[in-house]
């Protein structure tokens, strides 16, 4: 039985950076729109000094990964940027090869930008391209145009990025079929190693909602929403994506490593406010599951850190319910599916009241494909109904 | 025991019309109780149900010592009666062991249907009657009016009529009084061979099943072998006793005298309501007039909700049917639901109970299916069969004659409904037959119902049609025949058993669309189409779908955020827990009894 303490694996860092030039409608990230010299060096100062805090406790540890997220990280300049790998440098174990990622938008990168933090040891770029209609950037309350996107794109590789991302959207308010799938098309044309798709949901708290629930946002239909999903998805595969997960797809060899690490059951670190970290442990095959994550707060971050203390919000610690559902969630969104560790573990889980006819009915539905002893994972259209699927499976679980 | 110094007597009223209140007042004057303990809490037992919804569901006795105007001492014993149409039975054992009986109305209220069952009952039993008006104290009360109808129902004189306020204890003595003078004292026979009826019995832990009787021959002392007529067994008594508000055991209870009985009896069942106790050295050639093996009138099936608590659950209903003689279950499956209890039970109201003891007492999580009653089937003129699960009901075709159960009501309500009555009771296929005056506030209609239709939310559209002035009561009356079919539920082409029902041929369109819409509501949209059908056979009287669920792809990336993705999911994933998965579809479970609620315009 597997067996291991989280110390002995590698971890991932995250780097929360809370400030944007302004805030998307459809945003619920935790970001500021002060960018004031007085906040920005506050941050910089306490997110130094929770990086040193936490080492005291965890700078053993080993890091595979790091990701500088947000936010608009590329809003800090070069120096932040400098300050924050030197902290993380200093403290950790960073590895050799270890995978560093940084999101950027594209009015706020150019080439001599990029060069730098090229230089400062960023590899791994992830753009907030979104889309390449300028109207559907505008709805989106985004700051840059589909000429900016592009030029971020070419001036990314230019600046040496071997491993680019983009992110994309899709089902926009009065978007059509065609004009989604067209978007992915052209956003590969772009020459991308890794592109994420994401379905536009107006989040509870945010503007977007606000307007939806007026009425004044016709979202596409559930039928269309899947048919832009399904086609861009096997557009994607078929120039040589792999879909490694529900929203994510790379081609070989570039699937992202720090978010591998969140879907595989890893440890990670998260730095600044709002961000979250686990621990994760294995004991004879069960997992001990630790999570923690900081207040959604600058100037309380800031507080804590001038004392000293750590900003964590609040702890759990998940009962083996809770880890089921969590591993059936993260496994049952990436291709690979959720996999038995054993052929013991399989039919413990087929022998839940209802499991099999639950499983054996998508199966019909070629919502699911079981692989008898090894594994369940979801279909092309199973994808299109993940959570259904999840609650469903896991409404059998009884652990 | 000189039985010319006995009165036994019952208290017939309507809920809250101040049984309760005026037996405390009796038991105070009667010294019976000191202080503060009070009838209301003392007397019923510690079933909280009972408490909580205002009903008596067993009968109880007490006795009380009272000093009377003429200076003699009398034993009164006070036999309680339960207040519930589905009891209705119970309360004709309760009158039967009495002489007389109290008819208390509330004089804010005026007379109900059950009072005037319930009377009615009392005077098959020969029992004298002393009319009480009660709540004289309070502005609203038209004793006059009140008056004007008991005379006209009873006969009577005003002057015969007490006005008392219970609460406030006015003429309360007066009511002792009149139960000394009015109410005989009890016949029989003391030396013939012992014959006691049982008229309650209750279960307890230690001591088993106990029956409260009423001795109308002989007498009966500690060490005695008793036999029953409804049963073979033979048991040696322990101890008997008569009731305060605790039992008093004593050396022997004789002819007249009312009183309990501990012999070891292991379940209520072998003590049934009405069977006659005689001894076994001596026994009586005959029992007691009166008694009925009663029969439940509502079943239903009751499953777990996890399969895995079946035997719990029949743990369970073993233990109920203790002090529950009149539930009864067997073993059932059901391919929707899995293994489960057909179960019967005297009434609605006895279903609920029944329900409500499950998950309360035994923390038991069941779904219930929409309760039905017994239909006697018969099949090219072979036996009649008595069929209780609809799903065991042949198809409609020649030869099958299906009869239902049929029952006469009593309404009563003020004049100005008649017509909001005739309009519901018609749709009930009620068969009217008159119409009375209690007084020119109070009109008496009497119907023929099928007791299916009136079984479940007649009674709450009744109160709704006549701003709750209309009260309603019936009695069994026998089977008759009926167009009745089989409709068959279907869920997208498969019939679900559990939800299957029996329907009067001309409604089973109506009603078919009706459940299906309400299904339509209640089952959530799943990752497919669901179809809802409603069918008689081959033939679909009506269809419903609901549609797919909209596709939920995928938000953005959670990032480290696991817990906030995995907190939406627990949400959804405890809405399917609530469900049961029947076929292929997920079916919540208040859909099984949803049948019941849907509304008929
Ligand atoms: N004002 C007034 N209220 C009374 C009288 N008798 C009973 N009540 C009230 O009527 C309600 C029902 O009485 P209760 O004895 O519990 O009725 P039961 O359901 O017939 O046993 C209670 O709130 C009593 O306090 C009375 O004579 N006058
Ligand atoms: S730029 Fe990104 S983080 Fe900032 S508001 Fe827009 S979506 Fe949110």
């Amino acid at each position: 039985m597997n067996s291991y303490h989280y110390s002995e694996r590698p971890i991932g860092i995250y780097v929360h950076i809370p400030f944007c030039y302004s805030k998307c409608g459809y945003c619920d990230f935790y970001s500021l729109t002060d960018l004031s010299q007085k906040k920005l060096v506050e941050y910089i100062d306490s997110l130094e000094a929770e990086i040193d805090l936490i080492a005291e406790t965890y700078g053993s540890l080993e890091v595979q990964s790091i990701y500088l997220g947000g936010g608009t990280p590329s809003i800090l300049n070069l120096e932040c940027i400098e300050n924050i790998w030197e902290s993380l440098n200093t403290k950790y174990r960073i590895n050799e090869d270890a995978e560093i990622t940084m999101e950027a938008n594209p009015d706020s990168i150019d080439l001599k930008y990029l060069r730098e933090i090229r230089k400062i040891g960023i590899n791994r770029l992830s753009i907030g391209v979104q889309s390449l209609i300028d109207e559907e950037l505008k709805l989106l309350d985004r700051r840059h145009d589909s000429t900016q996107a592009i030029k971020a794109v070419r001036e990314a590789r230019e600046a040496g990025f071997g491993n680019l991302s983009i992110d994309v959207m899709f089902g926009l308010p009065s978007q059509e079929i065609e004009t989604a799938v067209s978007n992915v098309i052209e956003a590969e044309a772009l020459g991308v190693d890794h592109l994420s798709l994401y379905g536009l949901i107006p989040e509870p708290g945010t503007p977007m909602r606000e307007q939806f629930e007026r009425g004044e946002l016709p979202f596409p239909s559930g039928g269309d929403y899947a048919e832009m999903y399904l086609q861009s998805s096997a557009f994607l595969t078929g120039k040589g994506f792999r879909r490694y997960e529900i929203s994510n797809f790379a081609r070989k060899g570039f699937e992202c490593r720090h978010n591998l690490n969140y879907w595989n059951y890893g440890s990670y670190l998260g730095f600044g406010p709002s961000a979250h970290s686990a621990l994760i442990s294995c004991e004879k095959g069960e997992y001990r599951v630790k999570r923690f994550w900081n207040y959604k707060d600058l100037d309380r971050y800031v507080r804590r850190m001038k004392k000293n203390t750590t900003a964590v919000e609040d702890t759990e610690e998940l009962d083996s319910d809770k880890i089921a559902l969590e591993r059936l969630l993260l496994r049952l969104r990436m291709e690979e599916g959720y996999r038995f560790a054993s052929d013991d573990e399989y039919y413990r889980f087929m022998s839940f009241d209802d499991m099999k006819s639950r499983i054996d009915n998508l199966c019909d539905k070629r919502m699911l494909v079981l692989e008898p002893g090894k594994a369940i994972r979801c279909t092309d259209v199973g994808f299109v109904y993940a959570d259904e699927i999840i609650a469903g499976i896991s409404s059998s679980l009884n652990t | 025991m000189n039985t010319e110094l006995i009165r036994n007597f019952s208290i017939i009223a309507h809920i809250d019309h101040g049984k309760s209140t005026l037996a405390d007042r009796m038991l105070e004057l009667t010294q019976s109780i000191t202080g503060k303990m009070k009838y209301s809490k003392q007397m019923l037992d510690d079933m909280d149900l009972e408490q909580e919804r205002g009903i008596t569901i067993k009968a109880h006795a007490v006795r009380m010592d009272y000093i009377a105007k003429d200076g003699n001492k009398y034993i009164l014993n006070l036999i309680d009666t339960p207040g519930h149409v589905d009891f209705s039975y119970e309360v004709s054992r309760s009158l039967a062991a009495c002489e007389g009986a109290l008819i208390v109305v509330d004089a804010t209220q005026g007379i109900e249907a059950q009072t005037i069952s319930n009377l009615y009952l009392a005077l098959e039993h020969d029992l004298n009657i002393i009319p009480v008006i009660n709540k004289i104290d309070l502005p609203s009360a038209n004793v006059e009016d009140v008056s004007d109808s008991l005379c006209e129902l009873l006969g009577i004189e005003k002057s015969e009529i007490i006005p008392i306020s219970a609460k406030m204890g006015i003429n309360v003595d007066k009511v002792l009084e009149r139960i000394i003078t009015e109410i005989p004292p009890p016949k029989g026979d003391k030396t013939a061979p012992f014959r006691g009826m049982i008229f309650d019995s209750v279960f307890d832990t230690y001591r088993g099943a106990v029956p409260y009787v009423r001795v109308v021959d002989g007498e009966i002392s500690k060490g005695d072998w008793i036999e029953f007529f409804a049963n073979d067994k033979t048991y040696e008594v322990d101890e008997i006793g008569y009731l305060r508000l605790k039992k008093v055991p004593c050396e022997k209870l004789s002819a007249g005298e009312v009183g309990y009985i501990i012999a070891n009896i292991r379940r209520v069942a072998d003590t049934k309501v009405g069977d006659t106790i005689t001894l076994a050295s001596n026994p009586a050639d005959k029992p007691l007039p009166g008694f009925k093996d009663i029969k439940p009138m509502v079943f239903s099936g009751i499953y777990p909700t996890d399969a895995e608590e079946y035997e719990q659950l029949r743990d369970a209903l073993d233990k109920l049917k203790l002090n529950d003689a009149s539930l009864i279950y067997t073993p059932e499956t059901s391919a929707a639901l899995g293994f489960g209890f057909r179960c019967g039970f005297l009434g609605l109201l006895h279903m609920e109970i029944i329900q409500e003891r499950l998950s309360r007492e035994f923390e038991m999580s069941i779904i219930n299916t929409v309760p039905n009653v017994e239909y006697r089937v018969t099949t090219d003129g072979a036996e009649p069969e008595m069929i209780s699960n609809p799903v065991k009901m042949p198809p409609a075709g020649r030869g099958v004659v299906i009869e239902e159960p049929f029952v006469r009501a009593n309404i009563i309500s003020p004049p100005d409904f008649i017509g909001n009555i005739m309009k519901i009771s018609m749709d009930r296929r009620g068969v009217y037959r008159t119409t009375e005056y209690l007084s020119t506030e109070r009109a008496l209609l009497q119907f023929d119902f099928p007791l299916s239709e009136i079984i479940f939310d007649f009674y709450d559209k009744l109160k709704t049609m006549t701003r709750g002035y209309g009260s309603l009561d019936y009695d069994y009356i026998g089977y008759r025949q009926s167009d009745l079919v089989r409709l068959d539920l279907l869920i997208n082409g498969d019939p679900v058993d559990a939800l299957c029902n029996i329907v009067h041929r001309d409604k089973a369109h109506d009603y078919g669309k009706r459940v299906n819409s309400k299904l339509r509501e209640l089952i959530p949209r799943q990752m497919f189409e669901v179809v809802i059908q409603s069918a008689i056979g081959n033939k679909i009287v009506s269809r419903e779908v609901v549609k797919p669920l909209r596709k939920n792809v995928t938000a953005k990336c959670y990032g480290g955020d696991i817990t906030r993705k995995r907190k939406l999911l627990e949400r959804q994933r405890e809405g399917k827990r609530r469900m049961k998965t029947v076929g292929k579809i997920d079916i919540p479970q208040e859909a099984f009894l949803a049948v019941l609620k849907i509304d008929e315009t």
